[in-house]
């Protein structure tokens, strides 16, 4: 770490003390209002409500499954380890 | 020295010179980063350079070929990967602020195949943040800003691979890899102008790129055409231990020997789905470029017949599966403060939001898959290929937000817009559900703004080579492909 003298240490303080002013005007980082929030939750818990209902309004029949396929699988064998024979 | 005529040849043309030696991949690569280096900024388009790898790739490649060693059309060829791809021991950002620092040890699987068939990992490119999964309203919702496209720089370059879009027709590099979800790679080729090619799902392993939505991301490349679409599949697709999804069956496209054998396999059966551009369904200039490009397939022997899409909430099921997927991928992040980090402030939102989408409402769009599934599987048998444009209307400009006319006619006291956009203007969620291949090929510009216009071919499961053959016959007819924009 450097060593400052109480000299720079001084004239450091008055800078930073001068430039604190300006400082404290300086505009907060953009935050979103609340409200502003708040309303664009709405709208996309309204946007996914219109999809849920779009498929809802489908009628679909009993015996129709998801396009996906579970597959039982057996364990993964594992592999007996190779003897070493002796003298060969 | 190598110029911009050498930059903008195929990945095929740039493959014979550097097999006959003509060209030096340690030049080649070194004139790629100075264009990335002065013109990436500039499109928005890189996330990092790959600098110290790219020229320990080029100077390998180099010693093969004078070796008398090649591993193929894409040797020595630079490529730029999405943001998305995981890269040993170089930042994936996944184009969010909270993932800036995130490094991986070990390469994607799709990234390992290329270096294998020997090509030049030179950068990675922009991306729309976490790929867009909970919606997003701005070109800007990016770590690397806003990607630009190359024909006009008010414009965006579509997303979520926007970082390619606006890399590749601009030639920053002769290729790259995007994914899709929901529209990642056809959106940013149709806006930018590229040739785009997104596989049947499972084609390429997903092994190291981000997962948006498992049961429905794809690997694909971006190229300057089809056909170099074609080689750069070649490289990448096949079963990979590593990704349960990825599929079993062999593929290789073999390229035509010559324009008259290309021209001879243009013959196809194609169903044209053309949306009602009289309405506000569509760009009207996009409708004419359409029309246009259907004139010119049906010259080159194709035969046209216009169709539908059955009638089914493409976009709702779409939507339903990967948000509902992208929830509980994400649930951690989501649920923690740094869910705040993200650009957009609709895609918090829509994350938000996907926590409470029901099981049942997700499965119930599942069991709807099963229905578009074979119900898109009926269409081709009686036709080849599916047609369509790319997207309706051109790229959107980038000061605006995406839903800006609606927001207006809100703010004027008019009811919201309802209406149910008709099956035929789905065709990008009803072939992302059922998984199936499809290429987009720029067809026009638009008249005041030189905006790209494009067309999509989307055929059965498996059947890359149909659209690759259509979309590369139309390229030899037209040349709108090899347009170059004026970026100074």
């Amino acid at each position: 770490m450097t060593k400052l003298s109480r000299r720079d240490f001084s004239r450091r303080a008055s800078l930073a003390a001068a430039a604190a002013p300006f400082l404290l005007h300086l505009p907060a980082p953009p935050q979103d209002a609340p409200s502003h929030t708040d309303e664009l939750q709405k709208r996309a818990d309204s946007q996914r409500n219109q999809l849920v209902s779009a498929i809802r309004a489908k009628p679909l029949p009993l015996d129709l499954e998801p396009a996906f396929l579970f597959a039982a699988k057996p364990r993964e064998k594992k592999r007996q380890p190779t003897k070493k024979l002796n003298g060969q | 020295m190598i110029g911009e005529d050498i930059l903008y040849l195929s990945v095929q043309e740039l493959g014979k010179l550097l097999q006959a030696r003509k060209l030096s991949p340690v030049e080649l690569t070194e004139a790629t980063l100075a264009r990335l280096e002065h013109l990436g900024p500039k499109l928005g388009a890189v996330a990092t350079l790959t600098r110290e790898r790219a020229l320990e790739e080029a100077r390998s490649a180099e010693r093969e070929i004078a070796a008398g060693k090649s591993r193929g059309p894409l040797h020595g060829i630079p490529y730029g990967a999405k943001d998305l791809l995981a890269t040993r021991g170089i930042p994936t950002t996944w184009g969010a602020p909270a993932f800036k620092n995130q490094l991986f040890d070990y390469d994607a699987t799709v990234v390992r195949k290329l270096r294998d068939a020997g090509a030049i990992l030179v950068a990675k490119l922009s991306m729309i943040e976490l790929a867009g999964g909970g919606g997003y309203n701005s070109g800007h919702a990016s770590l690397q800003g806003a990607s630009r496209c190359p024909y006009n720089l008010d414009h965006w370059a579509g997303g979520s691979s926007s970082g390619p879009g606006a890399a590749v027709p601009s030639a920053l590099v002769a290729f790259a890899i995007g994914s899709e979800t929901f529209g990642s790679i056809i959106t940013p080729a149709a806006y930018s102008g590229a040739s785009g090619l997104r596989p049947t799902y499972g084609r390429v392993s997903r092994h190291g790129a981000m997962a948006l939505s498992w049961t429905m991301d794809k690997l694909g490349p971006m190229c300057r055409s089809a056909i170099d679409c074609g080689l750069v599949l070649n490289a990448i697709a096949g079963e990979d231990p590593r990704d349960a999804t990825s599929r079993k069956e062999p593929y290789f496209w073999w390229p035509p020997n010559d324009e008259m054998q290309a021209r001879s396999r243009a013959g196809k059966r194609l169903g044209i789905l053309r949306p009602d551009f009289s309405t506000a369904e569509g760009d009207p200039e996009v409708g004419a470029a359409f029309d246009e490009a259907v004139r010119v397939l049906r010259s080159l022997g194709a035969r046209v017949e216009e169709t539908d899409l059955p009638d089914f909430p493409y976009n709702p099921v779409a939507t339903l599966l990967y948000t509902g997927e992208a929830a509980s991928i994400f649930r951690p992040f989501i649920e923690s403060p740094r869910l705040d980090e993200l650009l957009d402030e609709t895609q918090r939102a829509g994350l938000r939001s996907a926590l409470d989408l029901k099981a049942s409402d997700y499965l119930d769009a599942f069991r709807l898959r099963t229905q578009i599934a074979a119900a898109m599987g009926e269409l081709f048998n009686s036709y080849d290929a599916l047609v369509a444009p790319s997207r309706t209307s051109p790229a959107p400009r980038l000061d605006q937000k995406f839903d800006a006319a609606a927001r207006e006619r809100e703010k004027q006291g008019q009811p919201p817009e309802n209406r149910k956009p008709a099956p035929k203007s789905q065709l990008i969620a009803a072939s992302n559900i059922a998984g199936l291949p499809a290429l987009s090929v720029p067809c026009g510009f638009t008249k005041e703004k030189n905006l790209p216009i494009a067309i999509q071919f989307v055929a059965d499961a498996l059947r890359e080579d149909v659209c690759i053959e259509c979309a590369h016959a139309f390229q030899l007819a037209t040349d709108w492909h090899k347009r170059r924009p004026a970026l100074g």
